[in-house]
Order: structure tokens, then sequence, then C-alpha cells
């Protein structure tokens, strides 16, 4: 597998829950942790897959989106991370503090809404 | 303790009785819990929360019903009919709940037997409520509910989120304060967050476990920058003070803000 340079405009999908969302649409930090014991929060290179495809194996998942560049802003690194059964699969790996959480949870749009 | 009256029964009673359909009004007694009892059940996407001193925390207003424990997670649970509308009176180790239509002034008398007795609307609660039962429903996901991996949520966390949610419901009780009603999320650390925005203003509560520890992140937009607060929460009067800032406070407020970490008030 090819490791891809991902630029800032990529827009990078990582998958969220209904219970994430918030009446008026916003979006919880709570659904942009790293995860547990890591420094790593896993997305997808949307460039490399689908909204669909992202979620094709939980599919009460929605999709999240954000740019790379927007990351990278706060003090995030974004690296091609993929894995046996997702090339797409990328890593923001970095701190999450609470006010980068909810950073990167403004600067995200929901493009694939979650079931209820 | 509180005594009989001729529009209803209530008693000091160990086990939970339950007034049948041809009196005035139902009557749910319930009163010392053993060690026996697990402190939470959860059951039918509803949350006992339940302790020695607070034989539990529980009305499903969206439903319509009570649930409360009698001996075990598996049998535990007894569906019972409510009516519209209910009261629930807590004297801090006894609970009785009476409905359909008791009025106010027939509470008042009933306050009159125990001082400390409160009588609340369960009505005007019932945001909180609803959240409260979002919380409960945390415990039943499994691991990687997230698709990431994410741990179970952890069972403290879920009591003390209830706890928090009925913190909130004190102070908005006991100061006639307008408490917002917080959005609740499930951490994929098997924590619960709690969040409350308006504009610019923000505040976040986490209860994380392993150890177990609440923390705060509050942040605003005064003219021209951006103040953040953050840090463990310890006491009731903090969270208090983080909850009148939001509603009343302004941005340059966030900066006066300090934790009260007295030693009597510490309880998270």
């Amino acid at each position: 597998m090819t490791i891809q340079l991902i630029l800032d405009q990529d827009e990078l999908f990582r998958r969220i829950l209904d219970d994430w969302i918030q009446e008026n649409g916003n979006i919880s930090s709570a659904a942009f942790q790293n995860t547990s014991n890591t420094n790593d929060m896993s997305v997808n290179l949307s460039r490399l897959t689908t909204p669909e495809e992202t979620v094709s194996e939980y599919p009460h998942c929605g999709v999240a989106s954000f740019l790379a560049g927007f990351a990278r802003k706060l003090d995030q690194k974004v690296l091609h991370d993929p894995i046996l059964d997702n090339i797409a699969h990328s890593t923001v790996r970095g701190k999450k503090t609470k006010s980068i959480r909810k950073k990167i949870a403004e600067g995200s749009t929901v493009i694939l809404s979650p079931s209820k | 303790m509180l005594e009989n009256n001729k529009d209803y029964c209530i008693a000091n009673f160990p086990n939970p009785t339950l007034g049948m359909g041809d009196e005035k009004y139902n009557i749910v007694n319930y009163g010392d819990v053993s060690e026996s009892i697990p402190l939470n059940i959860y059951q039918q996407g509803t949350t006992i929360v339940s302790s020695l001193n607070t034989p539990f925390e529980f009305i499903d207003v969206l439903f319509g019903s009570i649930f409360y424990p009698i001996t075990s997670v598996t049998t535990s649970c007894v569906n019972i009919d409510i009516p519209e509308t209910s009261w629930f009176l807590n004297d801090k180790t006894n609970r009785t709940i009476i409905f359909p239509s008791l009025k106010w002034h027939s509470l008042e008398m009933t306050e009159a037997f125990s001082p400390e007795t409160e009588v609340t609307n369960i009505r005007s609660y019932g945001q909180f409520i609803r959240a409260s039962q979002k919380i409960g429903r945390y415990a039943k996901y499994p691991e990687n509910w997230d698709s990431y991996g994410a741990k179970v949520i952890n069972k403290d966390c879920i009591i003390m989120s209830t706890k928090i949610i009925e913190q909130l419901i004190d102070l908005k009780s006991s100061k006639n304060f307008e408490v917002p009603t917080p959005f609740v999320a499930p951490l994929s650390t098997g924590g619960v967050q709690m969040e409350w925005e308006h504009g610019d203003r923000y505040l976040e509560i986490s209860i994380n476990p392993n150890p177990l520890i609440v923390e705060y992140f509050a942040t605003d937009r005064p003219k021209g920058g951006q103040l953040s607060l953050e840090g463990s929460l310890r006491s009731l009067s903090f969270l208090n003070g983080l909850i009148f800032w939001f509603v009343n406070g302004t941005a340059e407020d966030l900066s006066y803000i300090s934790p009260d970490e007295s030693y009597e008030e510490w309880v998270f």
C-alpha cells in the first residue's frame, strides 16, 4: 500500500453517532477523542473512500468531515496510515485537549447523518 | 416521619407497596434499601440509581411508568402505570410517589410532618429526567460502541453523572434559578460529558473513569479575545458557580472564577 501525502485541503471523514449530534445539528466535542491511551484519532482520507464506504460496516454511524489543514492549525499531525481492510485509514495525531476537541467539532460538518 | 392522611396513606414501609386503582390516589412507598440491592439497575431504556442513602432516583416521565428495585437485577423491576400528573416527595430516607392529582395544599400538609420534605413537581424537570435517562442507557452500550474501540461506559461515571443532574435539579428548585438542561454525550474513554452552549459561551463537564474524576472546561469570547478555564471539579459550590457564570455572568467574569476547595464541600 502506497502512503499518500495528505494535503491541507484534503477532507477527513470521522464516523459519528446520533448521541453526538445536538438538537441544533452541531456536533459534540465528544466525537473527537483520541483512541484510549494513544495520541491518535482515526479518520478516513476522503479521496480514497466515500462516506458510505466509511460506514459500511457500521450502518448506525454517520460521517463528519473536516479539513486536514484545519487539524494541522490545531497542532495536530495528519498522517496516511492505511490498514489491512481500509486503505483510506489515516491518523490525526496529537494531544486532544478539551479546547482542541471543541474546535475540531466546530470545524466539522455532518455529511452523512447517523441513524437515530 | 410522614403520617397517615385521610386523602392518602403514607407509611414508613421498608418494602415497596402499591396503592391499587380503586383508591383515590395511587401511592408507591419505598424505604430502606438493603445492601443486596445493586447500586444500578438498567432496564427497558430506563435508569434506576440507588444507594443506601438514596433508595433510587427514577421517574420515567416520557413513558409514564415507574420502575423500582425489589430483589435482583433480573427480577427486580415492576412496571406501574402512572397517570398524567405525578408528585414526588423526598424526605431523604424514604420516598413516596403519589398520583394522579394531588393538590398543592395537600402536599404542604405532608411537608408539615417532615421539615426536610421536598415537594417537586416532576413535570417541570422533565428535560433533566430525560437527560438522566439518556445517561442510564449508556450502560447498555457494548464495547466498541463508537466503532473506534470505545470502552464500555463506566458505571461509576453514570452514577456520578446522575448525581450531577440531581444537583442541577436541586439548584433549580432551591434557588428558583433557571438552570439550562445540559446536552449529554458518551465518551469513548468510558466517561460521560455534559455540555451547555449559548453563542460564544461554552461550558463542558466530563466525568472520566479510572480514576473517577470530574473535569470542567469553560470558554467565552470577550472583546477581541478568548478566555478559557479548565481543571478538576471538586465541589458542589464550584459547579454551582460555573452554572451561575454560564447563565448570568459576563465573559470577563470567567477570569474571576476560582475553585472553592474547602474540605467540607469536596464531593467529586
